[in-house]
């Protein structure tokens, strides 16, 4: 029986997750929103973070049933990145902390493949081709000899970082958080702005759709040719169309009948029937969670831990450092055939 | 928490181009066990690429001594601002850590949830 606590504080939610064997024991978190109209910045994501910590740490043991935290937690898994730096450094701290003063393990994780493995453990799904998409990443995956490969990607910014802008410049709340904002708006959207299409092979490019929503879309409002809603709905449509095609292409070159969509974007409605209508046309099978498990969480961070647990990994305390740039293809993926 | 902080800004005195700017940080943690917690937990971490800072850490008794130099003041402000951010998160860790019991309320209304 392993039992691992995991923290996750990579962007602007913080959570603390516990996980024994295969079972979530429980994964409070926190979100930072930023005040309306603008992003989430690190210095003051970081100072939520610090904020709220470990009263989530505390949180996780109650809600867990966890009497004697040194003896029936094995290890700690924190988020050694990709992310924002400041933030990062937060969960590290914490982390590395709580591993001394337990004398346990200390497994640093990506935070790409903590969404993969926690979509895997709740979807049951077997070897799937992956669609990861978030505010900070967007890739196509596949496993293949213990790598998480990454077939295609975007060339710029992330499809969740280009909605949430747009939903900034329509003036929508960042709570719980832009994109759902915008998923919701553009259900009441009625008409279809064409917009550009920028597959390029298995990666795709949203800096030039951004732009041209940014000006034209907005002298489209402004002239009264389409409303808010359309150019929510039109974006949601294109830009899914596009992750749709590099999945769909992706599934092809690996034969595959599975594909899980996870990351917080993976929580939209409208992408998933979109999804889901292409593996049905393939005879595929399209595997989701909800949004406990598709936005950033701890407990998805601790069924990592679990993995390099079982796999009996070591990694020193003075190597447990944090890094912003963590490609999901570095990670020697032992804990799998 | 208790620090005390001497803070040095003479060019003209500087041993090596490295060290235009300096702070020696004693802080009090109340015990050793704890400091040197403290200590290995902050000085995993690496100044951001951009910063002239450097840090060196030691623990002497129950206090974590840490000397930051810089070639730039705003910098070692930042560098100074981010330990002190670090080391009360640190301790704060401990402190509420150490405090922890499950509470039996808790207990209680699982086993009536149960029931």
């Amino acid at each position: 029986m392993v039992c691992i606590l995991g923290i996750e504080s990579s962007a602007n939610k913080v959570g603390v997750g516990i996980i024994r064997d295969g079972e979530v024991l429980s994964n409070p978190r926190a979100t930072y929103h930023a005040p309306f109209g603008q992003g989430f910045r690190p210095p003051e994501t970081a100072a939520h973070h610090r904020q709220n910590i470990v009263r989530i740490v505390i949180d996780a043991l109650q809600q867990a049933n966890i009497k004697d935290p040194q003896n029936e937690i094995d290890g700690i898994a924190y988020t050694k990145g990709p992310g924002m730096g400041a933030p990062l450094q937060v969960g590290a701290t914490v982390a590395r902390t709580l591993s001394q003063l337990w004398s346990v393990p200390l497994y640093p994780v990506n935070h790409c493949i903590g969404h993969i493995e926690m979509g895997r453990l709740i979807t049951k799904a077997e070897n799937p081709v992956v669609l990861y998409v978030s505010g900070g990443n967007t890739q196509v995956i596949s496993y293949s000899n213990q790598r998480y490969r990454i077939f295609g990607e975007t060339l710029d910014i992330a499809v969740g970082n280009c909605l949430d802008r747009f939903a900034r410049l329509v003036e929508l709340p960042n709570d719980p958080f832009p994109a759902y904002n915008l998923e919701q708006l553009a259900l009441e959207g009625k008409k279809l702005i064409a917009l550009p299409y920028t597959v390029k092979g298995m990666d795709l490019s949203l800096s030039g759709m951004l732009s041209y929503v940014e000006r034209k879309g907005l002298q489209m409002i402004r002239a009264g040719e389409c409303t808010a809603a359309d150019l929510c709905f039109s974006l949601q449509e294109t830009i899914f169309a596009m992750l749709v095609e590099i999945t769909e292409r992706a599934m092809a070159h690996c034969g595959s009948n599975e594909v899980l969509v996870v990351g917080g974007v993976g929580s939209n409605r409208r992408l998933q029937t979109m999804m889901s209508i292409m593996a049905e046309q393939r005879g595929a099978k399209l595997f989701a969670t909800d949004e406990r498990f598709c936005i950033d969480n701890g407990a998805m961070i601790a069924q990592v831990g679990w993995h390099m647990a079982n796999a009996k990994m070591i990694i020193a305390l003075e190597e447990c450092s944090t890094t912003q740039r963590f490609r999901t293809d570095q990670v020697d993926v032992v804990w799998r055939n | 928490m208790e620090e005390l902080m001497k803070l040095n800004e003479s060019t003209l005195e500087s041993t090596t181009a490295c060290e235009n700017h300096k702070a020696i940080l004693y802080i009090d943690l109340e015990n050793e066990k704890k400091a040197q917690i403290i200590c290995r937990t902050l000085a995993v971490d690496k100044e951001p690429s951009r910063s002239t800072a450097k840090r060196t850490y030691n623990v002497q008794g129950h206090h974590l001594v840490v000397e930051v130099v810089s070639l730039d003041a705003k910098y070692l402000q930042k560098s100074v601002d981010n330990l002190f951010d670090m080391c009360y998160l640190a301790r704060q860790t401990i402190d509420e850590v150490t405090r922890y019991h499950l509470q039996v309320s808790n207990s209680f209304i699982d086993a009536l949830d149960r029931s």
